[in-house]
């Protein structure tokens, strides 16, 4: 079993913190896990990409080829687009539907999300509002993890417990606003 | 999962999660490394933040951050020569600012062996080149080790550790990008004590008389033989290394080699590979549909070369492809052993100038490996287009707030449209974007200044009897790194330059690392050598400051700096928002700030967005600007800048 998992989305916005929550999950389920991450100019609002890989053998690059990839988790809309290529045909994309409108030529964001809804097994949600919703603004990118809870390969407890662990220096409530937007996220994608 | 700095000292073994920089870290505890420098540059910066992670009492090594490459080296070539085993760690393009030293390590007796740890970064992901370092190590015959992944940059960098003090000398350990930032489960050895306390200072320290090290005139010769006889042991270990592995392959169709249509047999066919395209190799190979799958020589000792190896994997193939990221290093030298050795292998290397740009990413390996030999890499089926190509490139740009941009915007304003700037390295770099589009050249750290001049001396005249007005940027971590000498020489040679000095308190764009005039070090509070102070002591008198939210008064002083002569600076600052804004955020009680649009006040001139250009500013279809709150901090750096005074706080604005 292979599950590659591209991550995408502008500087700031959890996409590593995710990564290493999922990738957590999947050690406790008994899965080898491999992730690459591109430091460098990202907090500066340019785009993050983090590749995943979970495999019940070894893995060898942390770099995923392109046309093979099984989830795409996109923390913004247009930049899901721009990692399209990397996608296997059945893949699933689970996208924030919220734009970082901080270039000029953004393109017309309704077109963007038609683009997004045009293709298969793609599910867009606005993830910001439902975070708020949660108790907490700043959940967004637990709410796309718990829409992508029953794509991945192993219970979605084990992601619970991974969240549990990532946040408990924080304290309860913190703890308790993710699980939230998690389950917020899950509920989405029932 | 165990915090960092206490996964990094565990005595027993154990595996963790962790990325290949912080896994170095655990193989300088392991090895008893005892001092370790580095000037901060991606991909490396994340071994300082694992070092850091350490508390500073359970440190078992120094770690300084040094003003650039050659110092850290130099420092650490001095503990090194006196028995102390070290390390220096910096970016690919620091090797350049450290080689005057770096290139002579070889001819040194370094008793406690150093290694250098190079972040080179194919694929230009944060750097101005993708340069291929593997060319220094043969010009200064250096031996360098290479891993492909974060379980053997650890390993790797234990056996370059024990190399170094063996053999006295210098190591490199040469990592790209992603081995420095993959992550994935790493299996740590046990902490030796018994060893540890035997590898101190075993080479004994530095003697005043015997250790003399002078490379002068004839002295060199005796000195440059043991180097290259020193390569010549060392290719004797590379032969037998557990750093190389020969993995064999897979006939096609049971034990037999397929048999061709003509009948005879098929080719036997091996690659030789080395660091990162490893792995991307073994994707390809484990996607491909091929039944056969070739032999595989995967190097860890790249220089010297392990050449009886090599030669008995050309002699049992009848085709060699070799698979290197950038520049055909390990294939000039392998061309050259087959002649010698009259072999008659088809050595298959680079077969364009695509091969030597960019990284040998899984996609891009599957590809090359499909041109060589179509019939064990078939190409996948092409697929339909997506609708991808509405998503434009999203660039690294200075953040919402950024003093800089405030100072850019006001140092436009003062200048003609004939006047040149010349761009340094930094976060102001991105001001050559539009709309600000200061900075017009640039080459590597520091040397504005020195371009500056030249432009200077060149000095075209302009229509009107007028000489073309020439200034240049300068961030405050670059002004200690390598604008010393230049500034010196601008000041010492009369050239008509203006420094802006960009000062915001810190080395932002790696990551917020202290430097000279912070008033701190890696290990806490250290005497400030603040810029001005320096400026002062080198001569300078035609010293302006201001701070760079005070746009009017900026480029009023760049305005009156333009027209003297001489050498002149013009410090504009303000404290890097970023590093204030996190700051911020942290404290309790934080309220967020916005600016936000007076829409009645608006004529719809655009400024913010066309000419200031802050990412916080975005024009929405009717023409209107929006305000992105998850941007926009409040700063009010923009309201100087509408023609019209339509940008006002927004609650609990500044």
């Amino acid at each position: 079993m292979k599950y590659d998992i591209v991550l995408c989305g502008v500087g700031g916005q959890g996409g590593i913190s995710v990564s290493v929550i999922i990738a957590q999950a999947a050690m406790a389920e008994g899965l080898q896990v491999k992730q690459s991450e591109v430091h460098g100019m990202a907090q500066r609002g340019g785009e993050v990409l983090a590749h995943l890989r979970l495999s019940d053998g070894r893995i060898a690059s942390p770099l995923i080829p392109e046309g093979t990839a099984r989830l795409l988790l996109a923390f913004e809309p247009m930049e899901a687009l721009r990692y399209l290529p990397w996608l296997a045909a059945d893949a699933t994309i689970v996208a924030a539907s919220e734009p970082v409108r901080n270039i000029p030529n953004y393109p017309d964001l309704a077109a963007v999300l038609a683009g997004l809804r045009s293709l298969p097994n793609c599910l867009v949600l606005d993830a910001d509002s439902m975070a708020k919703e949660a108790g907490n603004a700043r959940a967004a990118n637990m709410v796309l993890v718990g829409a992508a809870a029953k794509h991945l390969p192993f219970p979605a407890s084990r992601l619970e417990q991974a969240i549990e662990a990532s946040f408990a220096r924080k304290g309860e409530a913190v703890v308790a606003a993710n699980i939230k937007a998690f389950r917020h996220g899950q509920e989405a994608n029932r | 999962m165990k915090r960092l700095g206490d996964m990094l000292l565990e005595p027993g073994a154990f595996s963790e999660i962790a990325i290949g920089n912080a896994a170095l870290v655990r193989a300088m505890v392991e090895s008893g490394v005892e001092i370790v420098t580095s000037y901060p540059g991606s991909p490396t910066p994340e071994i300082a933040e694992a070092i850091r992670s350490i508390p500073a009492e359970r440190r078992p090594f120094r770690f300084e951050f040094s003003t650039n490459e050659k110092v850290a080296t130099e420092v650490a070539f001095g503990a090194a020569l006196d028995g102390r085993t070290s390390v220096v760690f910096f970016k690919s393009v620091g090797l350049n600012v450290a080689a005057d030293s770096f290139v002579q390590l070889p001819l040194m007796d370094i008793a406690g062996g150093m290694v250098i740890i190079l972040g080179d970064d194919p694929g230009a992901n944060s750097s101005q080149n993708e340069q291929d370092n593997r060319h220094y190590a043969l010009m200064s015959y250096m031996p360098l080790l290479e891993p492909a992944s974060a379980q053997e940059a650890y390993e790797t960098l234990k056996v370059a550790i024990r190399t170094a003090r063996a053999h006295r000398t210098a190591v490199i350990l040469r990592l790209t990008t992603h081995v420095c930032h993959m992550k994935g489960l790493i299996s740590f050895a046990a902490l030796d004590k018994q060893a540890l306390a035997g590898s101190h200072n075993s080479g004994g320290g530095f003697l005043p008389v015997a250790s003399e090290c002078i490379p002068i005139a004839a002295a060199v010769f005796p000195m440059k033989r043991r180097a290259l006889e020193r390569l010549a042991e060392l290719r004797l270990e590379a032969d037998a290394s557990a750093l190389n592995s020969l993995m064999p392959g897979a006939a096609a169709r049971g034990p037999g080699r397929i048999q061709a249509q003509g009948g005879s047999p098929a080719p036997r066919r091996g690659i030789i590979v080395a660091g990162l395209p490893w792995l991307s190799l073994r994707d390809a190979m484990e996607a491909s549909a091929a039944e056969g799958r070739p032999d595989v020589l995967k190097l860890g000792w790249i220089h010297p070369l392990p050449t009886g190896l090599i030669a008995r994997f050309l002699a049992d193939h009848d085709e060699v492809k070799i698979l290197e990221e950038l520049d055909p290093v390990i294939e000039t030298q392998v061309k050259a052993l087959a002649f010698d050795a009259g072999l008659h292998t088809r050595i298959l290397g680079k077969a364009g100038i695509e091969e030597e740009l960019g990284e040998h990413t899984p996609t891009k390996v599957a590809a090359i490996m499909s041109d060589a030999w179509p019939d064990l890499f078939p190409m996948p089926a092409a697929r339909p287009a997506l609708p991808g190509r509405m998503a434009p490139s999203r660039p690294a740009q200075l953040c919402p707030g950024c003093g800089h941009r405030s100072a850019f915007f006001a140092v436009k304003a003062a200048l003609g449209k004939d006047d040149i700037t010349v761009a340094d390295i930094g976060c102001h770099t991105l001001g050559h974007l539009p709309p600000l589009r200061m900075g017009r050249v640039l080459l590597s750290m520091g040397h504005a200044v020195s371009t500056a001049s030249g432009l200077a001396l060149s000095g075209r005249d302009l229509p009107g009897g007028r000489k073309r007005r020439i200034a240049f940027f300068m961030g405050d971590s670059t002004f200690f790194h390598a604008a010393l000498p230049g500034i010196v020489n601008a000041v010492y040679n009369s050239h008509d330059v203006l420094m802006i000095l960009m000062e915001n308190g810190t080395t932002a764009m790696t990551g917020h690392q202290d430097h000279p005039a912070a008033g701190r070090n890696f290990n806490g509070p250290a005497a400030a050598i603040p810029v001005r102070k320096a400026l002062e002591g080198l001569g300078v008198d035609n010293i302006r400051e201001v701070d760079a939210y005070k746009q009017d008064e900026l480029a009023a002083a760049v305005r009156s700096a333009l027209d003297e002569t001489g050498f002149r600076v013009v410090i504009a600052k303000h404290p890097c928002m970023l590093k204030f804004t996190k700051a911020a955020r942290r404290r309790p009680g934080f309220k967020p700030r916005h600016v936000t649009i007076d829409q009645a006040a608006c004529t719809k001139a655009h400024a913010c967005v066309s000419l200031f250009g802050c990412p916080s500013f975005q024009v929405v279809k009717d023409g209107r600007v929006s305000v992105e709150r998850e941007l926009c901090i409040g700063d009010g750096s923009c309201k100087q800048t509408c023609p019209s005074g339509a940008i006002i706080d927004g609650e609990g604005g500044f």
